[in-house]
């Protein structure tokens, strides 16, 4: 009698499912060929936007430096345009996984911060809508910037602050930097004893770091044309990038850098002053300067095997939202936010970088030069979602600083990073 | 009606035409039964279950079974939440739906047999005192669906389809692959090659760091319970110390005191000791020891405090008659100690097991799962938990980390049920002793 039961539900239960699956179906049909004419990138968007809207809401960084002068510039815009705008602290790591399931349900934002290596994934997932800047517009940013918030040839942000790492050095120690980091053991000797934890230059060694080593000797993460990077050429392992890792492996026992080295240790050494020079980001310049006052001089990383050394940048920046229903007017708040006087505003209040050209050149601070000379060189991150297998170098840095045959082991591990790349699914 | 008068009028009552009436329309065969009051309620909740949810349902369960067919405008995530919310309501509603047909035959049976019908408020005063208890557990119980059966159903759905960067929402749709991703993780290079000895490690880690952190806990909980210590109180809040700082902050410390260059380690204590700096970090082998021992260190405080909780409560007598007996140390231990210990404590030390299987913090704060062994993606001290963090942060597969995640679940149940089912202290009192 029991199984009677059951069979009895399951059979009703399967009656009400088919009775409801196309009738849904039909439905779905019909709303998305509407709407899918209606949503060809933008378009029906823009015409019908030229109606202020009355509010715009922007996702800010939740750190309190630039929360509050978003905040501060956001009234501003309010004031010239009367268009509320709606400033909602969202931490910026998690803006991304929110924003997939927000934006779609209608609840997302019209503009929206990110750091640009994270522009793959935005547009992947079709949430960040392309720009077009006029030679004006364009103008607002320096050209590094606006390079690196390309992803397949189309420009999508609008570019806040730019970060990067570059030289910071101890006047009492140093009265001058180097100019290549491979004669660093010349100035080695008298600075460096390892017993007194003493050391000429320190640097984590890291790919993040290291990377000046792999593009000045002739290798490259991926292959580029035509503004696209091209995943499947890895440029880690050729015979560049070998020397590079080669003459890196050579500067770390010159220098004799610990293999352990970390950020924390590295920054404690500095601050007590038993280090001329360390590689470091815009990030640690407070700490310093608070420590070694007038002691603190920044400058450009010396060169690496002849040429300027290629910092890896970042950008940070505005992206309008696929889904918002004012992408005018997101495009008109993120150009305010982001013009001369306002970057400036910006730069006074949390100390990073402008990635406006003239805000860039006002900055008085002379700590900034060698950033801002460091920038004129730098390469942006790839920003291709490809990028986070690379970050298994810093595997195979490891191992090229404990003595292993560096050819060996970037072959190895250009293997690996191919290998995760066809994993993930593409 | 056809029914004669001469035959009294309930023995041609028909529990099957109840239960048939039930099963076409929740309430009908209630009605038959002429119990109006039931019928109506039932009547009630099905009108309402249909027109309330009916929508709701074909969208999810069309959701589930196609998870989308154009993307950006279905959210394949959307509806496959929608699609186990659905299946979690028709579970409900099939489940009322059985006791109204269940209740409609009984009934019916009951008056076929001659039963003659209490009035309405007695019925009511017993159909409440009947589901009193069933009426207080409902609130937890539904909390229990939505807090750990749905997000449970959720994450072993996505083991089954190929949910990674390139398949996201809203651009993308997600589909169901059956199951690729568990044949992948066996055939796929980068994933099998690192699995074996991951797996292993993850073993010899969780038995030997539990084992000990156990072993010592339970060691010190029996020198301090000895009549002859003093200042009792004392030490025992010393011991607990480890307990009190938050684990990640251990850690951290930790992971500077083994630092190979700077750490006190090498530096003092191994310098004062006239060794040879040891390559803590650098070293697979040596990392591995230096976790066991923080793990025993963070640990055994707990199983103290547990274990000396429980020594307290073990009554003389038993240790009197064995000292009348003339039994030894050990004997009282293993006989006395030991048993009353472990039955107290069973469940508690399983735990521990299972939580040190997936201790994560530890793995990933002191050392990041490094150092990096040659030829492989793994760490040398990455357990599965931590290298699925990896994979799936270098690879953006939700997928294969929900593939992965199903197997350490199956894995720690396994585990989990069969120590249970072993142990004593979960058989209920009356079948024991």
């Amino acid at each position: 009698m029991k199984k009677a039961w059951m069979w009895s539900f399951i059979f009703i239960l399967l009656i009400s499912l088919t009775a409801c699956a196309p009738n849904r179906e039909g439905q779905m049909g019909e709303g998305s060929t509407g709407n899918n004419e209606g949503n060809e990138p933008g378009q029906q968007l823009s015409v019908g936007d030229s109606a202020k809207p009355a509010k715009l809401v922007v996702w800010s960084n939740d750190d309190s430096n630039q929360l509050k002068v978003v905040e501060q510039l956001a009234q501003g815009y309010t004031a010239e345009t009367g268009i509320e705008v709606d400033v909602v602290p969202v931490s910026g790591s998690e803006q991304v996984q929110k924003l997939a399931l927000a934006a779609p349900a209608g609840n997302g934002p019209d503009l929206f911060y990110q750091p640009q290596d994270r522009l793959g994934d935005l547009v992947i997932q079709g949430l960040a809508e392309p720009v077009e800047l006029s030679g004006e517009e364009s103008g607002q940013y320096s050209d590094a910037a606006l390079q690196a918030v390309q992803y397949d040839g189309a420009t999508y942000g609008f570019p806040i602050s730019i970060e990067t790492y570059a030289a910071y050095y101890n006047k009492s120690l140093l009265e001058q930097i180097p100019d290549s980091l491979e004669e660093i053991s010349n100035i080695s000797g008298s600075l460096t004893n390892v017993s007194e934890d003493r050391y000429a230059f320190l640097m984590v060694p890291d790919f993040y770091y290291a990377i000046p080593f792999i593009v000045n000797y002739g290798g490259y993460i991926f292959g580029e044309s035509g503004g696209k990077y091209n995943a499947s050429d890895l440029g880690l392992n050729n015979d560049g990038a070998v020397q590079g890792m080669t003459s890196f492996g050579q500067l770390v026992k010159d220098a004799s850098i610990p293999a352990t080295m970390t950020i924390d240790v590295m920054d404690t050494l500095f601050l007590e002053g038993k280090v001329g020079m360390v590689i470091n980001g815009l990030w640690a310049m407070k700490t310093y300067e608070d420590k070694l006052g007038d002691q603190l001089g920044t400058a450009q990383i010396p060169a690496v095997n002849g040429k300027p050394a290629p910092s890896f940048v970042g950008v940070k920046s505005w992206f309008i939202s696929s889904y918002s229903k004012h992408q005018d007017w997101a495009k008109d708040l993120a150009l305010y936010l982001t013009n001369a006087s306002n970057a400036t505003v910006f730069y006074e209040q949390t100390g990073e970088i402008p990635a406006h050209p003239d805000a860039q050149q006002a900055i008085a601070n002379e700590l900034y030069a060698g950033f801002v000379a460091q920038i004129e060189s730098g390469v942006s991150m790839p920003n291709i979602p490809e990028m986070s297998a690379v970050w298994e170098m810093d595997s195979a840095i490891d191992f090229i600083v404990k003595g292993d045959d560096p050819k060996a082991v970037l072959d190895e591990t250009a293997e690996q990073i191919s290998a995760q790349i066809a994993a993930s699914g593409q | 009606m056809e029914e004669s008068q001469y035959i009294p009028r309930h023995s041609t009552h028909r529990p099957w035409l109840a239960m048939l009436l039930s099963i076409l329309f929740a309430g009908l065969g209630q009605l038959y039964n002429r119990s109006y009051f039931k019928a109506i309620i039932f009547i009630v909740i099905e009108l309402v279950f249909i027109v309330t949810f009916a929508d709701f349902i074909g969208l999810g369960l069309w959701g589930i079974v196609t998870l989308g067919t154009i993307p950006k405008l279905d959210h394949s995530i959307f509806l496959l939440v929608y699609g186990i919310l659905s299946i979690i309501m028709l579970a409900i509603a099939a489940l009322i739906y059985g006791i109204n047909i269940r209740d409609a035959k009984r009934q019916a049976e009951q008056i076929r047999l001659g039963w003659n019908r209490p009035p309405l408020r007695e019925t009511i005063k017993q159909a409440y005192m009947n589901s009193f208890p069933y009426l207080l557990s409902v609130p937890g119980f539904i909390l229990l669906i939505f807090v750990v059966i749905f997000p449970l159903l959720f994450a072993i759905s996505l083991a089954f389809t190929n949910y990674d960067l390139y398949h996201s929402p809203p651009r993308q749709l997600v589909d169901w692959v059956g199951f690729d991703n568990f044949i992948n993780l066996v055939t796929v290079p980068i994933w099998n090659q690192s699995f074996l000895k991951v797996l292993s490690w993850t073993l010899v880690w969780t038995i030997v760091s539990t084992t000990l952190q156990i072993g010592l806990g339970l060691f010190l909980a029996i020198l301090v319970n000895d009549k002859r210590i003093k200042f009792k109180r004392l030490i025992r809040t010393i011991l607990i110390l480890p307990w009190a700082i938050p684990n990640f902050v251990t850690i951290m410390i930790f992971s500077a005191l083994f630092n190979d260059q700077f750490g006190a380690i090498n530096r003092t204590i191994l310098q004062w000791l006239n060794i040879a700096p040891l390559p803590w970090l650098t070293d697979p082998l040596f990392t591995k020891f230096a976790l066991i021992s923080i793990q025993v260190w963070l640990g055994f405080p707990f199983l103290f405090a547990l274990f000396t909780g429980v020594l307290q409560s073990i009554s003389h007598d038993a240790y009197e008659a064995a000292d009348v007996d003339g039994g030894t140390r050990w004997q009282k231990f293993r006989y006395i100690t030991l048993p009353h210990v472990l039955f107290a404590t069973a469940p508690l030390l399983i735990i521990q097991y299972t939580a040190n299987f997936n201790n994560f913090n530890i793995i990933y704060l002191f050392n990041g799962g490094g150092p990096a062994v040659r030829g492989q993606t793994a760490g040398g001290t990455d357990i599965l938990i931590s290298w699925v963090y990896k994979l799936t942060f270098t690879t953006n597969n939700y997928n294969m980390a929900a593939a992965i995640s199903l197997i350490i679940g199956v894995i720690v149940i396994v585990f989990a049920f069969i120590q249970f089912r072993r142990t004593k202290s979960f058989k209920e009192e009356r079948d024991f002793g």
